[in-house]
């Protein structure tokens, strides 16, 4: 076989990849360098690391970057929790019509997100939201809420948004990997006289933690550069309260047209998530997990 | 330097695929003449007047044979990027409809021919209604003797209400700002989701609250003889704080604070707010949600303290500099021009005509467009203006000024800190234009 043949098969990947992928991401780092401003194109001086230095002294950015964490730190811990629970539920009871159920409650998996948003948006509206018109019936409340027009609850308005919606995700996959347990080890367990928490902490979990760890890993990141719901329900807002660091890098760029600023913030939420990768790979020891 | 040059040629080649894609988005084909390049012709006027610019542009083909005219149509909220991305791009229209607040950027960009060669021998050149004109000059699309666009229509701003309310209430139109405010606590009934006013708490509230400081200051300047941003003074804080104390007495809904322009029209036509401030375009949009002579009534807008202040804006025809066939895209632009397309293009859509003879048209006169029409030829009032020449207003309007205003409707700053930040970030980007372009700097038009 020909010592370059391999590598010539290989080429078209290699070049859709580096075409379609390395081409912008490039693209985007040599931005990050130059002072680009859409409405003055023809002036694109470099301008070293001007726009870092800039981000390092910039509110908006750090006030973004605490919002995120919040914002994928609550929604993945709650959309795991309870869509393991989900998962653990439906993989232990059998009953008529499961099936169908499951269709059900996977369905919101299966919504854009946009449609999501607006959903939620209206339920949580501050004059007719069925959420303000159901505390006020129950007596917890004797005055409407503004959900999403207070700086102290907009944002996590969106997070509860997300729960429900990502709830199934992890749902899903997780419910998989239950299933793919061999049931030979449950009943050794049962036989050595394992307790139920035993036996989900020494044969359950380890059996499914390479799931585990991919998919909070995954949801992690995509909902760190998520922006779509919190666009449509909030806007960032009210005074910039639920404001991410994705959607800073969107406002930046579409609305303040400022391509060079907002390239160098792609950046950062790119390192930001390498370095949260690699923490929590190295963290949750994901080489050593079994593989189901 | 080779190597700057190298890379803005390649991205230069990206945004002329992105400039390329955003043409391909939204093509009416106007016609299909295979053997003639196409005139492009770009609008984001809304969807009712790209509708009859679409028309128009069939009827040119048809009218010349062996001319082909393809129509881009952009949604509003993102024109302003995508037609900066394919001027960037080197792909722009032949062909654009501008608001007056975009002229002057893309004039700084070079991106627009001077039409003058064709207009100074044009039989129409004379045909324009005297604030058509005044705006032109206020946007630099008319700058002393050359013309770089002409007027397609006036738009106004006017107030909205709803009839059956004021009926009910035994009220009238305000005429002052007082009155407007007596009449918003009249019309508020928070306990039956009844507000009185559509308050645009987020994108874009500068549009509604800049021409209510300008009553309560007298001045539609920005800036003093020494480029010295004035609007932090206290006759301007008090114009704020007037929009301000709107909302946190209750006066418009506490959801109010997150909604834009789609938010706000909903609030008025859906009945939850009883008064609005809107451009004329927005009269087909109430009657398109089932409003009508009944229950919706537009009046002129109040006044204030020290002036009444006329919110009009132009939307103006230009021709791209880079246009290959500068002949054919005039003449194209020409016919557009004529009284008797702009006359079609004013009647099918209802807007306030550009040309003298258009506003004796009893049609476009009348109803719910008479206010519009008597906004804009008031004489005396103040005419409303932003610095449009500063490249810092989009993200001036869009997020520094959403942000600053949104912490003082949450009350976590006075109208007075808000407009020293606002006043700050502003005479940043006065000093950076003053330091690139000279201390002469465009200002407000003359009093009409």
């Amino acid at each position: 076989m020909n010592k370059a043949e391999p590598y010539l098969l290989l080429s078209p990947a290699y070049l859709l990849i580096g075409g379609f992928m390395f081409y912008p991401m490039a693209t985007v780092l040599l931005l990050s360098f130059q002072q680009y401003q859409l409405m003055d194109p023809l002036n694109t001086p470099f301008i070293g690391l001007s726009h870092y230095g800039a981000m390092l002294e910039d509110a908006y950015f750090w006030r973004s970057l605490w919002n995120s964490i919040v914002w994928v730190g609550l929604s993945v811990f709650c959309q795991f929790g309870l869509g393991f629970l989900l998962a653990i539920l439906l993989n232990s009871t059998s009953f008529w019509g499961k099936g169908i159920y499951q269709a059900i409650v996977f369905t919101p998996w299966a919504i854009s997100g946009f449609l999501i948003a607006i959903m939620w948006a209206w339920m949580l509206n501050g004059e007719f939201g069925v959420v303000n018109d159901l505390l006020i019936r129950s007596g917890l409340i004797d005055q409407k809420i503004g959900f999403l027009s207070r700086s102290d609850t907009a944002l996590l308005s969106c997070v509860l948004a997300n729960i429900w919606f990502g709830i199934t995700f992890f749902a899903i996959m997780l419910y998989a990997a239950l299933q793919a347990i061999p049931p030979s080890l449950y009943e050794a367990a049962d036989m050595d006289g394992a307790s139920s928490w035993q036996v989900f902490k020494a044969v359950t979990v380890p059996m499914v933690k390479s799931t585990i760890v991919v998919t909070v890993l995954l949801r992690s990141i995509w909902i760190f550069n998520w922006a779509d719901l919190i666009w449509v329900m909030t806007k960032g807002g009210p005074a910039g309260s639920s404001q991410t660091l994705a959607l800073y890098v969107f406002q930046k760029a579409f609305l303040g047209l400022d391509f060079g600023y907002a390239s160098a913030l792609g950046v950062a939420l790119t390192v930001l998530s390498l370095i949260f990768t690699a923490a929590f790979l190295r963290v949750t020891r994901f080489h050593e997990a079994e593989v189901v | 330097m080779s190597s700057f040059g190298d890379t803005a040629m390649s991205r230069r080649h990206m945004l002329k695929v992105a400039g390329g894609s955003v043409l391909g988005a939204s093509l009416f084909g106007c016609s299909s003449t295979r053997d003639v390049k196409p005139l492009t012709i770009v609008s984001a006027m809304g969807d009712v007047k790209d509708r009859s610019i679409a028309r128009l542009c069939e009827q040119y083909v048809e009218a010349n044979p062996g001319t082909a005219v393809e129509f881009v149509q952009l949604p509003w909220d993102q024109a302003h990027a995508k037609i900066l991305t394919m001027i960037a791009g080197g792909t722009p229209p032949d062909l654009l409809y501008l608001t007056g607040q975009w002229v002057s950027e893309l004039r700084a960009m070079n991106a627009l021919e001077d039409l003058t060669r064709w207009h100074k021998d044009w039989e129409h050149k004379d045909i324009f209604t005297p604030i058509a004109i005044q705006r032109c000059e206020s946007s630099a699309a008319i700058d002393g003797e050359s013309v770089f666009g002409l007027p397609q229509e006036v738009t106004a701003k006017a107030m909205f209400y709803h009839k059956q309310r004021l009926e009910e209430l035994g009220m009238e139109p305000a005429s002052t700002r007082e009155e407007w405010r007596a009449l918003l606590e009249a019309m508020t009934d928070a306990s039956r989701d009844r507000f009185g006013y559509a308050l645009r708490g987020a994108r874009g509230g500068l549009w509604s609250w800049w021409p209510i400081v300008e009553e309560f200051s007298g001045t539609n300047h920005w800036f003093d003889g020494d480029n010295q941003c004035i609007i932090n003074g206290p006759d301007h804080v008090a114009g704020l704080s007037y929009w301000n104390d709107l909302y946190q007495d209750g006066l418009s809904p506490p959801d109010s604070i997150n909604w834009g322009y789609t938010e706000l029209v909903q609030g008025f036509w859906s009945g939850l707010c009883g008064s609005m401030e809107q451009d004329n375009e927005v009269v087909a949009t109430c009657l398109e949600h089932g409003m009508d002579e009944t229950t919706l009534l537009t009046a002129p807008m109040p006044s204030g303290p020290k002036a009444r202040v006329t919110t009009a804006d132009i939307w103006i025809l230009t021709m791209a500099a880079s246009t290959p066939d500068k002949d054919a895209a005039w003449s194209l632009y020409s016919w557009l021009m004529s009284p008797e397309q702009l006359g079609t293009y004013a009647r099918s859509t209802g807007t306030i005509p550009s040309y003298t003879a258009g506003l004796d048209d009893p049609a476009l006169n009348s109803g719910f467009y008479k206010p519009f029409a008597d906004m804009v030829s008031e004489p005396g009032s103040l005419a409303n203006w932003y610095p449009s020449y500063l490249p810092e207003m989009g993200e001036f309007i869009e997020v520094t000024v959403t942000e600053e205003q949104q912490k003082m409707l949450l009350k976590q700053q006075s109208p007075q800190e808000t407009l020293d930040k606002l006043a700050k970030f502003l005479n940043r980007a006065q000093k950076r234009y003053v330091d690139k372009n000279g201390p002469d700097v465009p200002g407000p038009p003359a009093p009409a």
